[in-house]
């Protein structure tokens, strides 16, 4: 009974974000019609030549069209081919070289900052007003207050030129190792914000009637943490997660410049000041993926643990 | 009364708070025997000190709360014997270990509230059990059944797999109840247990709880603002005033001969006890916050019948009978004699002519 309607449930889930996915990329489709400039910005070039590469690249046909022929080579894999970054290399290929760096950042950058920031959360509410109370705080404020660039170029300047622990730059020769401070930079947003939500959401919990009645049932002060403090103020959490990966994204774009990473961020950077529309949609398309992906994922966790939601599905 | 026959005394108890305005002395002194076997109810209006009272038995306290003087002296039965453990002065652990759900055990306000949103009823039930006995799990199951069936639910195997927003509020309070009493405490302390239920399921609460109280021999501490409430299942009455016991006295006592203008008010405000069609009177003023140091009766102001004193000194307890108390001055020798309103006095007739004939 319950696997039929998670089934189902999945099911109307993947249609909804199919849908949504659709007019994502019609809505970009129309604003870089819109944007001004065009790929082929060599001013050598005469109006003649950019007639001849509009028109062979299929530019030059009405935007409806366009659209229609790109949606159609899209659900066949082919996201077109770049225009002038790297001219007539295919979206696929430029996008499949540059994601798996980014996203092994990203999720090291979400894994750390979530669960340091989790972590720190409660215990600084667990031990409200305390001395370690004020310095996660402090670090909370200094986490959501200064930009990731900023902690970048302090991170780079501390432990790669001044200490050398870590290379200044993305060096392929050692690759994980240059994860580590751009993950560090990246996440440190995430853990502070974090921190700061579990910290409150945690003494809410805490004064709850139900922890009362837990508490006077005589059961010890770890066991009401673990079973009744902890799982309640957990799933206000995970809702907060799924916006705080989309933050998250947005800051690798600049992350991956500060640390010259040739990751998609980078790529999609270039793309855009290049006015490349394929890889820009390309990517975008992608980023709009992995964000709904992400708020799937999150939906079905947090149906998971409250059981209030999960049954709720399972009614309808 | 012997020194056995209490299980619970409370002296001379005085609480405050830590609050941005000053000190908000919350009790100031008060004083309560519970009787091993009986229920006393506690009554009076919002904010006079009965939840502060209890929590503090059940060591529930609010970081800014101070214990500014007194003693819970619990007397233990062990093996016949009585063992008077201060209250005050165990360690948390030990309160947790020892005290804590297997010797006194709570009901609270708000049965929407006051279950775990995210564990099943029947874990929530094992979880109380477990708390204090070793026992085999099936074991422990078998328990849950018997426990559910006390407390009159009756289909025990859907609802120890329901989550509590599946149940009804009557439900909820149901199982509350059901983890009270689970590991079988002396004492059951029940704070307004019927107050957010409807009135229909207000009354089968009442009758269960009372059941469960004459079944297992259980001393009930009952804490409500409602005197009906209070002449079905109260033996003893405490009113409270301004976190003050003001009057005490058996049933009988407090309902056909009150003496404190505050019990007057709180008779006279009781729908269930309008007999005649006349409008219900209510005390004048609201209750006020005590705030740094204080001065005389705290109800004078509010008090018809206060006397000049009143705004000087705070009244001592004036003996009415062996067991009936009152702090008021009206009591005094020298007072004048003011006698108890025409209204209330018509009721009270009335109340005992219905009793004497029912
Ligand atoms: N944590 C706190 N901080 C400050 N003051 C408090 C706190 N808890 C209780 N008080 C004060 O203590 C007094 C007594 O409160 P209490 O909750 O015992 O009232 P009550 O008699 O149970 O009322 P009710 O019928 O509304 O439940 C109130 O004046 C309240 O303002
Ligand atoms: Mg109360």
């Amino acid at each position: 009974m319950e696997v039929i309607h998670m089934i189902r449930y999945i099911g109307k889930r993947t249609i909804l974000s199919l849908i949504t996915l659709f007019i994502i990329l019609f809505i970009l489709f129309l604003m870089l019609n819109f944007m001004p400039g065009s790929p082929f910005n060599d001013t050598k070039m005469s109006h003649e030549q950019l007639k001849i590469l509009y028109h062979e690249y299929g530019l030059d046909r009405p935007l409806a069209e366009r659209f229609l022929i790109y949606v159609k080579q899209m659900l066949t894999g082919n996201l077109g081919v770049s225009y002038s970054l790297q001219t007539n290399a295919t979206v696929t290929n430029m996008i499949s070289h540059t994601l798996p760096i980014s996203v092994q950042i990203g999720l090291q950058a979400s894994v750390v900052g979530s669960l340091i920031g989790i972590v720190l959360g409660f215990v600084a509410a667990l031990r409200k007003n305390s001395f370690f109370d004020s310095m996660a705080t402090g670090i909370s404020i200094l986490g959501v207050s200064v930009p990731s660039f900023v902690l970048a170029l302090c991170f780079s300047y501390i432990f790669s030129y001044k200490y050398n622990l870590f290379p200044l730059l993305y060096s392929s020769s050692e690759a994980f190792r240059s994860t580590i401070l751009p993950t560090l930079s990246l996440c440190f947003f995430t853990l502070a914000s974090i921190a700061r939500y579990s910290r409150s959401e945690m003494i809410e919990v805490m004064e709850k009637d139900y922890i009362r009645l837990a508490d006077a049932k005589g059961i010890t002060r770890f066991q009401l943490v673990c079973r009744h403090i902890i799982r309640n103020a957990m799933i206000p959490i995970i809702t907060v997660l799924a916006p705080l990966t989309v933050d998250l994204m947005a800051g690798s774009l600049v992350i991956e410049k500060a640390f010259s990473i040739p990751g998609m961020g980078s790529l999609y950077i270039n793309a855009i000041q290049a006015n490349d529309y394929n890889v820009v949609i390309g990517i975008s398309f992608i980023y709009s993926l992995m964000f709904i992906g992400t708020m799937f994922f999150v939906d079905l966790l947090y149906g998971l643990i409250d059981p209030r939601i999960r049954i709720a599905k399972r009614g309808k | 009364m012997t020194h056995e026959d209490i299980i619970l005394s409370i002296n001379n108890l005085a609480i405050s708070f830590k609050s941005f305005s000053g000190r908000v002395r919350a009790l100031r002194g008060v004083t309560i025997d519970v009787v091993r076997g009986k229920t006393i109810a506690i009554v009076g209006e919002s904010g006079s000190g009965k939840s502060v009272t209890v929590k503090t038995i059940m060591r529930i306290l609010s970081k800014n709360e101070k214990i500014e003087s007194g003693s819970i002296v619990f007397n233990n039965k062990r093996d016949n014997e009585i063992v008077p453990i201060d209250l005050l002065k165990l360690s948390n652990k030990h309160m947790q270990r020892e005290i804590k759900g297997k010797k006194i055990a709570m009901i609270f306000q708000d049965p929407m509230t006051s279950l775990d949103p995210t564990m099943k009823i029947g874990k929530q039930i094992l979880e109380a059990i477990f708390a204090h006995k070793k026992i085999k799990l099936k074991a422990a199951v078998e328990q849950v059944h018997q426990l559910l069936e006390t407390v009159g639910i009756k289909n025990i195997k859907a609802v120890m797999n329901a989550y509590p927003y599946q149940l009804s509020g009557g439900m909820r309070q149901r199982i509350v109840i059901a983890i009270a009493i689970s590991c079988e405490p002396d004492l059951l302390i029940c704070d307004e247990p019927t107050t957010a239920l409807d009135v229909t399921i207000q009354s089968k609460i009442l009758d269960l709880i009372k059941k469960i109280q004459k079944a297992r021999n259980l001393s009930v501490i009952f804490i409500t603002h409602d005197l009906g409430v209070v002449s079905r299942i109260a033996d003893q009455v405490y009113v409270m005033y301004a976190g003050k016991i003001v009057e005490y006295g058996t049933c009988n006592d407090i309902f056909y001969d009150p003496r404190h203008p505050y019990t007057w008010g709180l008779l006279e405000s009781t729908p269930d006890m309008a007999y005649l069609q006349e409008r219900l009177a209510s005390i004048p003023g609201t209750p006020k916050r005590m705030i740094g140091d204080v001065k005389g009766d705290q109800f004078a102001e509010r008090n018809r019948y206060a006397l000049n004193i009143d705004f000087r000194m705070e009244p001592p307890f004036f003996k009415v009978n062996d067991h009936h108390f009152a702090a008021t001055w009206l009591l005094h020798p020298k007072a004048p004699q003011i006698r108890i309103p025409e209204s209330l006095r018509k009721r009270i007739d009335l109340m005992k002519e219905e009793n004497r004939n029912g």
